[in-house]
């Protein structure tokens, strides 16, 4: 069993050092005020496929000094989405988007749904998943025990019967966050002043409307270079890809 | 008597060769007034040098007058080529006109120079950036042997897209100690002005052509010999030739930036140094304190502002004065650009006054470079007078002045992709309970050892616990025995009653153990049986404890 985690995991603990070191190395150019070599810095641990959420919260910290609103709650959402309980990423983001020039403003919603991702938001999907794993594991315990006859009482039931219960909501919220994942692709504005248009090309063209740094956007759609996104309050254009950061 | 009015336009001539010059003259008949004409159309093709002048004919013929009003101007054709004087609107008086097209024809082609004399506007760049100097300077290039008599006043033109900075305009001409040789002759150099150009955000950037009027001395030939008419006289009599020397237009190619721009670029392109100082480090509360930033250097010096400087709560500061020195220096301008604030502090302590940082394009390294001052760090000493009010304990919730975001994280202790990490931890969890919850079947399969389940846990627990039984000291061994008998009997063989008698226990063992060890059970009932009344049987408690002992070890070992 031991080995089995240890070769799991041997990949990351081999690597993590040169990391480390390309982080502490950013941060050390953050603290001069070099925020363009800071930001070249984590965005090349970032291109070699390493992620986490205090590499994302710099690197926004790094965009916001050189005033790339968008680029920065860019970094800061890819940040909350690894640890969404950090108070300071999420300070750090209400202030990146009181900077903003649009604000489109979420429907409000019933107490049940907000409370609903309230508890959805609060963990990440690994987290989830973890927890989830770790309550079968528990009930595989406990139905062992019951098998095997060395306990049985109506306690002990009741605590099984309110565990499968969870259980079964944990993996159903993990589902959902899953295809969430998987079907709806939101994307940060990174350029000002983005013409929305009614088609995928330039030309005779209609602009529809005019979208600035920093709103978030559903990706819907990928022609070549131009995507089509969506506003939270419905609206639908195409853009260029440029000016479009995708959220992972 | 009605005169009939009449307007006539006309030209001296219509075939001229380049830099010659054409009168255009518009004449009116039989009218008190003169012309009133639009000239705008001509500016296309020609440059009109002087005019109009006025000349009014009367003529008295039979008696009758005839008076003819004329206009003329001076033209002087841009370029070589079949020309056109457009249609020209007017009025005289109340009534209107309009003239007829004339074709002028100016022979030469515009690509050859003239080559005794002429002008060009000189560019150190043809190709900048946004607010990068050019230096143009005007020069008159003339031929030794030619002498101009006289020219007039070198104006220069309007540089639409550019700020413009005067770096030099001749009083007089003036030709350079050096001569130029081009194409084998030699040349004289005058300059007849310069300029620093910066190009502005402007939809063209032209250098547009300018026009000098010249009156060359035509040197004639030299006639015979004669006593009266002498070189030296030929000086004093010589004729002139108005000439009109023109220089080409010019384009200028703008480059762009380089991306990314820094967001604190506000337009300063050359090279500069910032620095700021107060003119003391220690003030007393509402004491004035002057603060003077110094931009140096060269380039577009004054034509970007200072970012705004956010200072500190706790200190007033008033609108600042501007300072522009210009230092002319040989082709760059250069100069120091001063803003001076004063500062009234309004809180004792100390006071730091942020740095003020601005970015300019280098455009010799084509880089980006930031520069900035120091932090100032302010002693604010009370004064003396407000002391006595403030000295009690005021006490002052945190305010919060301005929103930032929080420092970086600088720990370094964060996991790598924790997602990934968390989901391996979860599937090697969800796998080891499966394995957990499969134990069972596999150790049963592989090792031959059954997991027990509750009864097995009864059947094997069965001689134990009635041994265990016997072993308790009892005043009644003989009661103790046949419990212990009854319910190893019932638990091994998994017996619902509870009732069992020697007659069924007869008939349970019966195939399942030998003859032998029945009869001994059958005998030890018996004896169990009998002894429970039988006064005297004590004696033999500790015997039939024994005994049943033996037969039940020997029955554990029959049922197996």
């Amino acid at each position: 069993m031991k080995k089995i985690i240890y070769i799991l995991f041997m990949p990351s603990m081999i690597f993590c050092d040169i990391y480390q070191d390309l982080l502490a190395e950013g941060n050390k150019a953050m603290i001069n005020e070099k925020y363009e070599e800071a930001i070249t810095v984590y965005e090349s641990i970032l291109e070699l496929g390493n992620e986490n959420s205090d590499l994302y919260y710099n690197l926004g910290n790094a965009y916001y000094r050189l005033h790339y609103i968008g680029q920065a709650i860019w970094a800061y959402m890819n940040a909350l989405r690894l640890n969404p309980r950090d108070r300071d990423i999420y300070h750090n983001l209400s202030v990146a988007k009181a900077k903003r020039i649009d604000r489109i403003d979420m429907p409000e919603s019933v107490f049940i749904l907000k409370l609903y991702r309230f508890i959805k938001a609060y963990l990440t999907i690994g987290e989830w998943i973890l927890l989830s794993s770790i309550l079968v594991l528990i009930q595989a315990i406990i139905g062992i025990n019951f098998r095997l006859g060395f306990q049985k009482n109506t306690m002990l039931k009741i605590i099984l019967t309110a565990l499968v219960t969870i259980t079964i909501s944990t993996h159903c919220i993990v589902f959902d966050k899953y295809f969430q994942k998987i079907q709806q692709n939101s994307g940060v504005v990174i350029a000002n002043g983005v013409d929305a248009y009614s088609r995928p090309f330039y030309g005779e063209n209609t602009v529809l409307f005019k979208i600035n740094e920093g709103s978030i956007v559903d990706i819907s759609n990928i022609q070549k270079d131009w995507l089509e996104i969506i506003l939270i309050d419905g609206k639908k254009g195409w853009v260029i890809l440029e000016s479009i950061r995708a959220l992972k | 008597m009605i005169f009939s009015q009449s307007v006539q336009i006309s030209v001296d001539k219509n075939r001229l060769e380049e830099g010659d010059l054409l009168t255009l003259s518009i004449e009116v008949t039989g009218s008190e007034d003169f012309a009133k004409v639009d000239l705008n159309p001509l500016n296309n093709d020609f440059d009109i040098l002087s005019g109009p002048s006025q000349q009014t004919n009367i003529q008295w013929i039979n008696g009758s007058m005839t008076s003819a009003k004329t206009l003329t101007w001076t033209l002087s054709p841009k370029r070589g080529g079949n020309l056109v004087i457009p249609a020209l609107n007017g009025t005289v008086g109340s009534k209107k006109f309009q003239g007829k097209i004339i074709p002028i024809q100016v022979a030469g082609n515009s690509n050859t120079v003239d080559e005794s004399i002429f002008i060009i506007a000189e560019l150190d760049n043809d190709e900048v950036y946004l607010g990068e100097q050019i230096t143009l300077t005007y020069k008159l290039f003339k031929q030794n042997n030619l002498n101009i008599a006289g020219i007039d006043q070198f104006q220069m033109p309007d540089f639409k897209g550019f700020w413009v900075e005067e770096l030099h305009t001749p009083q007089r001409l003036q030709y350079q100690t050096q001569q130029i040789t081009l194409n084998g002759l030699k040349y004289q150099v005058a300059n007849l002005g310069q300029r620093a150009l910066f190009p502005i955000p402007s939809d063209e950037h032209k250098i547009p052509s300018v026009t000098v009027k010249t009156q060359l001395e035509i040197k004639r030939k030299k006639k015979r010999r004669d006593p009266f008419f002498d070189p030296f006289f030929d000086n004093f009599f010589s004729e002139t030739q108005t000439k009109i020397l023109r220089s080409k237009e010019k384009n200028i190619v703008i480059k762009t930036f380089p991306e990314p721009r820094p967001f604190d670029f506000n337009g300063a392109v050359g090279e500069f140094n910032i620095s700021a100082n107060t003119d003391r480090n220690e003030a007393k509360v509402n004491d004035g304190l002057t603060l003077s930033i110094l931009l140096k250097g060269s380039g577009n010096l004054g034509l970007f502002s200072l970012p705004e400087i956010k200072f500190p709560e706790g200190i007033e500061a008033f609108p600042p004065t501007e300072n522009f020195k210009k230092d002319v220096f040989r082709n760059e301008l250069t100069g120091s650009h001063v803003w001076e604030y004063i500062l009234i502090p309004r809180q004792a302590g100390k006071i730091t006054i942020p740095r003020m940082q601005i970015s300019y394009f280098n455009p010799q390294s084509s880089s980006w470079v930031r520069i900035k001052t120091e932090p100032l760090v302010l002693n604010i000493l009370p004064d003396n007078k407000e002391k006595s009010f403030n000295s009690g304990l005021t006490k002052r919730e945190i305010k919060l002045i301005g929103q930032d975001i929080r420092f970086i994280k600088t720990t370094l202790k964060k996991r790598w992709n924790p997602e990934n990490y968390r989901i391996k931890i979860a599937l090697v969890i969800y796998f080891s309970s499966a394995f957990i919850f499969m134990l069972p079947i596999f150790l049963s399969k592989f090792s031959r050892y059954r997991i027990l389940t509750k009864e097995d846990r009864k059947i094997r627990g069965a001689y134990k616990t009635s041994i265990r039984l016997l072993n308790k000291t009892n005043n009644k061994p003989f009661d103790i025995s046949i419990i212990a008998l009854y319910s190893f009997l019932e638990k091994k063989l998994l017996l619902k009653t509870h009732n069992l008698d020697p007659l069924s226990v007869e008939k349970l063992l019966e195939g399942r153990v030998n003859p032998q060890l029945i009869n001994d059970v059958m005998n030890i009932i018996q004896i169990c049986d009998a002894g429970k009344y039988s006064p005297e049987s004590n004696l033999k408690d500790k015997k039939i404890i024994d005994e049943m002992k033996k037969i039940l070890s020997s029955l554990e070992k029959e049922l197996k």
